[in-house]
């Protein structure tokens, strides 16, 4: 268990072999929650999905929509005090959920890695970049050392770093932002997993920066195959590199679907609201921004009902009692939660009738439309 | 870019402010070296107006504002602000002036006192001032609590931990607007929040100008934040001004190349837009303590020519109220053949420019690397260009007499299809130079569908070839496939297809690539990057 012993570990604990037909990953039903005082905080609650292999999914949400929970508790990266964790993750059909420390720590850089979104902490300060690459390898594989520098200079290029020689040398303070997001992305993809985290990983990072680093991400996933998982709270990120998107909210999926149907034909009124109120570079200046009212809902003690309801324009009183399950809609892949989905008549119904009542959200919808 | 001048000023009676020549500079270390954090920048903002400032981390927006706060100290140039010099200005006659001035903080949470209960956090600046009485002081802080959307019976007695930060940034517009300023300048004040909350808060902006009649310089990084409020939109780049214009005309046809890979670099919340117009730019913003000579951005710049280090562009107007330093303005079709004899690009079109730029960098295959990043290890200024232009030719200072070796190198050069660019990675050096070839209808830069057709060839080009990290470099494929990310749902032919061992084949489902072979490539190393797979998907590699 403890990291100091970690070379006499590898490799004593491992799954067999997985058959490489069927998704990579299957999520089914995960449930995190955090022991709080006040109860359980269910920060993921009931998430189901499966990634097949080279293939990216979104996860889009708000902060506290419990996205970066989803994808720390998929990989096992959260603490084990005060955390309820139930359902499954399978990759490549063995179960994260219940796999002991050992058997994640096998897994951890060689199967599935993570990119984190702060470039600055994620790095060890003392360590010189070169050390903290050949550590990962030489973790995992048993090689030399003069080997296994020349595989992070080989990375280092790979990534896009200019005089990789040099910067093996060098430590993280002496790199930019985007220098050191590349270093991690090069650890990250060291002993070539096939699953990638990618935790907002350009939140910190500039617009041309971003860029960069998401062409890099996009590159290194179609060279290696790897599936990814991009958490992030920007759908514009996601429009442009994700094959599917599942969108959060309230620890739930409330949307699904390939990524060119979410946004031809978005059914979650969760889903407009977030499209709605990103500025447009093709808005003419000065366009009123249809805000989300309101904020999310306690996630320890959620009220009944859609979880959305409280700030929804198309509320209706069965969304207050009665939770909608994940319904699929017309078209393939494509499944949401939501008694009125947006661009239906009964939608249109539930919002004519709330502008006649006067519900805020739904008035703040009239000059929209 | 990088420009000077003040020929995008207005008259100086109408502005609120107006900053000429202003120079910021901040000492480093003993060596008498200095970053250049604000260089000779001019702006002005009439009343009313909201002034939007953009740029990546780093070209200077935030000393700006600061400078306008006159928390530091500018080094030359002046901040007028209605018609008063502030930077001479005493230290109790700038106190006097501050309550016309409030800055509104990027971190709403650190930016209030936690100590302090919310109504004295804003009823502070009335106490100080002494406006009004006792009474009248909270029914104005209750007034503007109410503004900005925070019941001030409940919300008063708290403390700031309290409050979400898009409500903690409310209180901070509260406290701004209490004294009622004529300018506030907010510094990156949605950069912190949620998308949803950030469309609060820029609503709210809108409203709080309206309502108590406020100018505004919003700084931001986020161009799409910045259309959404701005009336006037100046972006800066490496502490100088690049381009002044209202939004909609710059958005649609942005003159200065920066601007224009700014605004390619956006994720645009639609898929079907997705790879588009990507140009993008390369490399990274270059070090302020020693910024590169003539024009900071052509170090990036797909553009470059000899003039551009040796001589800096002023402002001057490519149309009518939009204001560019470019010595080379996109959509420009006409290059005013400026001053120094560029003969060897001597058409004028940006075109020719263009190739000899593109041909400059990908002739040279030795320097794999050659492109733009400047490194934290600051460079000498003169030497600088033979950095970034990798071949030896630009020698400045003489900018007349460098011109002749040059006309015959692009004429040589293998220009639109730089294949053998090994396994160097570095997307941006071949594809760049196309993408910016001259936009007529620049509003191609924004719309997806129309022109941007030559712009793809060439990013395609590199996939492949930096495929070639693991494959050698192939024949450039057809192009668009690799982009198009299939929506349609191709669950089945990836099961179908066995990610055998052999590592990266599958990766012809995924995007349909030509099988980027496993082929022994000159890097040999790489293959064995993925040592894992090619046993056999074992999980772990035996000890």
């Amino acid at each position: 268990m403890s990291p100091r012993r970690r070379r006499s570990n590898i490799g004593t604990e491992r799954f067999e072999p997985a058959p490489l037909d069927g998704p990579l990953l299957e999520v089914k039903d995960l449930k995190t929650a955090f022991k709080t005082p006040r109860g359980l905080a269910r920060a993921v609650d009931g998430v189901t999905f499966s990634l097949e292999r080279g293939r990216t999914i979104g996860i889009v949400g708000e902060s506290g929509s419990g996205k970066s929970v989803l994808s720390r508790s998929i990989m096992g990266l959260l603490p084990r005090n005060n955390i309820v964790r139930s359902g499954q993750a399978l990759l490549e059909g063995h179960d994260l959920v219940t796999a002991s420390d050992e058997q994640l720590r096998a897994l951890w850089g060689s199967q599935m890695a993570m990119v984190f979104q702060d470039p600055m902490t994620s790095l060890n300060p003392v360590m010189k970049i070169g050390n903290q690459i050949t550590e990962v390898l030489r973790q995992h594989l048993d090689i030399t050392k003069d080997y296994s520098r020349e595989l992070a200079l080989a990375l280092l290029q790979s990534v896009g770093i200019p005089e990789a020689e040099r910067r093996l040398n060098e430590y993280p303070h002496q790199m930019s932002g985007g220098m050191r997001q590349r270093v991690v992305i090069a650890i990250a993809i060291a002993c070539g997993p096939k699953l990638l985290f990618a935790d907002e990983p350009t939140t910190a990072l500039d617009v041309t920066v971003q860029a960069q680093i998401l062409d890099l991400l996009q590159e290194q996933q179609r060279e290696r195959f790897m599936a990814m998982i991009l958490v992030t709270h920007d759908l514009g990120v996601v429009a442009s590199r994700a094959d599917d998107i599942a969108v959060m909210y309230a620890g739930r999926v409330v949307e699904t679907a390939p990524t060119r149907t979410l946004f031809r034909a978005m059914s979650h009124p969760y889903t407009e609201a977030l499209m709605r109120s990103i500025p447009k570079l093709s808005a003419p200046s000065h366009t009123r921004l249809t805000a989300i009212g309101g904020r999310p809902p306690d996630i320890i003690d959620p009220p009944p009902g859609c979880k959305f309801s409280a700030r929804c324009p198309y509320v209706q009183d069965k969304c207050r009692t009665e939770e909608p399950p994940l319904l699929d809609s017309a078209e393939p892949h494509h499944a949401f939660r939501c008694w009125f989905p947006v661009g239906t008549p009964e939608n249109r119904a539930a919002l004519e009738a709330n502008q006649r009542a006067g519900l805020a959200s739904a008035m703040a919808m009239m000059g929209a439309n | 870019m990088a420009g000077s001048g003040t020929a995008h000023l207005r008259p100086a009676a109408e502005s609120v402010l107006r900053i000429e020549n202003l120079l910021v500079e901040f000492p480093v270390g003993r060596g008498g070296l200095k970053v250049n954090a604000v260089t000779n920048v001019s702006i002005d903002v009439l009343p009313g107006e909201t002034l939007g400032l953009v740029g990546e981390s780093g070209c200077g927006k935030s000393t700006m504002g600061k400078a306008v706060m006159q928390l530091v100290h500018a080094t030359s140039g002046s901040v007028l602000f209605e018609g008063k010099e502030l930077t001479t200005l005493s230290g109790s006659d700038l106190r006097e002036t501050r309550p016309k001035l409030q800055m509104i903080f990027q971190d709403p949470i650190s930016s209030l006192n936690p100590r302090r209960r919310v109504r004295d956090i804003v009823r502070e600046g009335l106490d100080i001032w002494k406006i009004g009485d006792k009474s009248s002081r909270a029914r104005r802080v209750n007034d503007v609590l109410e503004t900005v959307g925070i019941d001030p019976a409940v919300a008063g007695p708290k403390r700031p931990h309290e409050f979400s930060g898009g409500q903690c940034q409310r209180i901070s517009i509260a406290r701004a607007v209490a004294t009622e300023p004529k300018l506030i300048i907010c510094d990156e004040p949605v950069s912190a929040l949620d998308v949803s909350v950030q469309a609060q808060i820029l609503n709210l902006l809108e409203d709080m100008k309206r309502k108590y009649g406020l100018t505004l310089i919003f700084i931001a990084h986020d161009l799409a934040v910045v259309k959404n409020v701005s009336d006037k939109v100046a972006v800066m780049y490496l502490g100088k001004l690049c381009e002044f214009a209202d939004p909609d005309t710059l958005y649609a046809n942005p003159a200065h190349p920066y601007t224009a890979a700014l605004l390619s670099a956006i994720p645009e919340p639609d898929p079907e837009m997705a790879g588009a117009a990507r140009a993008g730019v390369g490399g990274e913003i270059p070090s302020p303590l020693s910024p590169p000579s003539g024009c900071r951005f052509r170090t990036r710049c797909p553009a470059v020519t000899d003039i551009c280090a040796s001589e800096e562009p002023m402002m001057r107007e490519v149309r009518p109220a939009h204001f560019v330093a470019c010595h080379h303005p996109l959509g420009e079709i006409t290059v005013a053949a400026p001053t120094i004899a560029d003969p060897g690009g001597s058409d004028p079109a940006p075109a020719p420019d263009l190739t000899k730029a593109g041909a400059r960098k990908a002739a040279p295959p030795a320097p794999a690397w050659t492109p733009p990043v400047v490194s934290p290890e600051p460079p000498v200024t003169t030497s600088a260009p033979p950095r970034f232009d990798p071949p030896p030719a630009p020698t400045p200072t003489g900018a007349p007499t460098i011109a002749p070796p040059l006309v015959p190198e692009p004429e040589p050069g293998p220009i639109a299809a730089p294949p053998p660019m090994p396994p160097a990675y570095e997307p941006p050096p071949p594809a760049a130079p196309p993408a910016y070839e001259p936009p007529p209808p620049a509003d191609s830069w924004l719309s997806p569908e129309p022109t941007p057709e030559p712009a793809r060839p060439p990013i395609v080009d590199w996939t492949p070839e930096s495929t070639s990290v693991v494959a050698a470099a192939q024949p450039a494929p057809a192009a668009a496939p690799v982009f198009e990310r299939p929506a349609s749902p191709p669950a089945a032919p990836i099961v179908e297809t066995p990610p055998t061992s052999s590592t990266p084949e599958p990766a012809e489902t995924v995007s349909d690539l030509p099988p980027p072979e496993p082929t022994p490539p000159d890097v040999a190393a790489l293959d064995t990057l993925l040592p894992n797979r090619s046993k056999g998907g074992s999980i772990k590699p035996e000890h």
